[in-house]
């Protein structure tokens, strides 16, 4: 783009007789300060499209500096995959509704009207979009077989995938990346950023024969250092007699991988009651957290990224029931713009959640919403998730493949269509930030899921 | 801001590329960055020409750097909102132009705000021509670009 007038000494000490000429004013007179203020106004989707606008503005998103802005700006949003046992699904679709006004004002359905199941109504249905790619377990070998079943003409758009073997689970998401992990075992073994999509390989990690417990992981930042971490811990087993096989517990190893280096490195101990049922990893004031619901108390384990410690907190006291201990099946963990909320559903009708407004201190779970409703007809059985906070509303997923919008004591209920299998939901900022910028160090060789 | 009662608080004189000429206290042309050097200079003859500004968009620009003080904290949202209502895409346009030359405090980005919401999902095409731009991607270079970003370009709204 080019501007017609330079900047210099706009100011004319006397009026000039002449009248300069009126003409249209254009956008390309548009600074590149004011076009940038715009496109960050925008959602994930729009600056992707605004990309293919011209050159200038390709340049401009495509810059760190933009990507590093808009990130500073970007709302929550929602990831949504399907989950079909059967299949492998590689596309993550991006809920990012900023304005409840979408919400409010509309009866549409959610839908990821998808080609094949395309119907005339779904024009008038809100889309589940933008869509992204994750990568593949092994994707030589996938496309090694793709294409050798095309055979040099039209590629398949389909691949055939074994989930026990290709699939990835999503241990969680963390400043616009995500780490991936084994289907079965839970071992961490990529981080991605599905946007730009790119993907970087964990080294691989000691395995220990005979697991019989999954891995529990968690992906985090330390802010300090600027650098991402993965953690995971696993139980060790050892061979007591020479004989039979007869494993007994040894003790819990943790490990700790700092992106960008090429080893995982032995961290401390934690006892093994801590390292039980541990869910929602969830990565907030320079500490990775989850719930850990089996034992005698339920607690929060931590583990800070600067002391490389361990330690416990408790839950919001009322979420525990008389013996100290708390159900998971109905209680989630997330991160809310810094702070750490647990939400629970163990009562039918009845949705609680708080949010920790001093870090680590138990007194300060404060409750934040409470959904009574009790009477409702048709409020269904099920595990609700809040998935976004609005001004005096909230959105919650539900584990019935629907979303529920709620506010002023109202329900209003966004059925998903377009796929007959469950889904997975987590939380996820969409982030322009390239993994080549994010991570420091000379080991990381960041692969693209578009450059095959 | 401007003290009301510092030397240089006689009024200050603006001019639009239409000729018009517009007295503002200090206290609101202190608010127009891009002006604000030239201000400690001035004195009640000084006449500060402004190239890229129409009057109706200076008009535009005193009634907010005038009513947003006015108006109560919690009314604040509520203003802004009204203020932006009535214009058409074209004086949005004109008045964001305006608004980015002149870099007025808050109303950039309001008015970039309201501009991003009238290009939100829409095509490529209507980006293009809603800004004026020049396509200046080879084919090639675009067929990438949107091959990148296919699933972008489903479902955006009708031109």
């Amino acid at each position: 783009m080019k501007r017609r007038r330079n900047s210099g000494n706009r100011v004319e000490e006397k009026v000039d007789a002449e009248i300069e000429e009126v003409c249209e004013p254009s956008f390309v007179d548009l600074p590149c300060e004011i076009t940038t203020c715009i496109l960050l106004c925008l959602p994930m989707k729009s600056v992707l499209i605004s990309r293919c606008v011209c050159k200038t503005w390709n340049k401009l998103i495509s810059d760190p500096y933009f990507a590093k802005l808009h990130f500073k700006t970007a709302p929550f949003g929602v990831m949504i995959r399907t989950n079909d046992p059967k299949r492998v699904s590689r596309t993550l679709h991006l809920l990012e509704y900023e304005d409840p006004e979408k919400f409010h004002s509309s009866d549409h359905q959610f839908c990821f009207c998808e080609d094949n199941y395309l119907k005339p109504e779904c024009n008038s249905h809100l889309k589940l979009q933008p869509k992204f790619k994750l990568p593949l377990r092994d994707a030589k070998l996938v496309l090694a077989e793709r294409d050798e079943a095309s055979n040099g003409r039209r590629k398949r758009t389909y691949i055939a995938c074994k989930p026990r073997d290709d699939k990835f689970s999503v241990v969680n998401s963390c400043n616009g990346l995500i780490c991936l992990c084994d289907l079965r075992d839970r071992e961490p073994l990529v981080v991605c950023n599905p946007v730009t999509g790119e993907f970087i390989r964990l080294p691989k990690t000691t395995r220990i024969e005979d697991m019989r417990r999954p891995v529990y992981a968690g992906f985090g930042f330390h802010r300090k250092t600027n650098e991402y971490k993965v953690i995971r811990m696993c139980i060790k087993y050892i061979d007591i007699s020479q004989d039979i096989r007869q494993w007994m517990f040894d003790r819990v190893v943790v490990e700790m991988h700092t992106l960008g280096t090429s080893t995982w490195k032995n961290i401390g101990r934690v006892a093994l009651a801590f390292v039980n049922e541990l869910t929602f990893p969830t990565c907030a004031n320079g500490a990775l957290h989850w719930i850990c619901s089996n034992g005698q108390k339920g607690s929060i384990l931590c583990f800070n990224f600067e002391s490389e410690s361990f330690r416990r907190f408790p839950p919001p006291p009322q979420i525990l029931d008389g013996n100290g201990s708390m159900s998971a099946k109905n209680i989630n963990m997330g991160e809310l713009r810094g702070f750490l909320y647990i939400c629970d559903v163990s009562s039918f009708g009845l949705v609680r959640m708080w949010v920790m407004k001093k870090y680590g201190i138990e007194a300060s779970w404060s409750k934040v919403l409470s959904i009574d409703n009790m009477d409702e007809d048709r409020w269904p059985y099920g595990l609700y998730w809040p998935v976004k906070l609005f001004k005096g509303a909230v959105l919650l997923y539900h584990s019935c493949n629907c979303f529920i919008y709620y506010e002023s004591k109202k329900l209003k209920y966004f059925k998903i269509r377009g796929s007959k299998s469950n889904f997975e939901v987590f939380p996820h900022i969409p982030s322009l930030i390239s993994l080549k910028d994010a991570v420091k160090g000379n080991n990381v060789e960041v692969l693209n899921v578009h450059l095959r | 801001m401007a003290e009301k009662a510092s030397p240089s608080s006689n009024s200050i004189s603006l001019k639009t590329v239409d000729g018009k000429i517009f007295k503002v206290s200090p206290a609101i042309a202190n608010q127009m960055l891009t002006i604000q050097p030239l201000i400690k200079d001035s004195d009640s003859s000084t006449i500060i020409s402004l190239p890229d500004v129409a009057a109706f968009h200076l008009t535009k620009i005193i009634e907010y750097l005038e009513g947003k003080p006015a108006a109560a904290p919690s009314a604040v949202d509520a203003f802004e909102a009204q203020f932006v209502k009535d214009l058409s895409p074209e004086e949005l346009k004109g008045l964001l132009i305006a608004v980015g030359y002149l870099k007025v405090n808050g109303l950039v980005d309001l008015m970039a705000n309201t501009v991003a919401k009238l290009i939100e999902n829409k095509s490529v095409e209507y980006v293009r021509k809603f800004f004026g731009v020049v396509n200046d991607f080879t084919p090639a270079e675009e067929a990438k670009c949107r091959q990148e970003h296919a699933w972008a370009f489903d479902g955006v709204d009708e031109d």
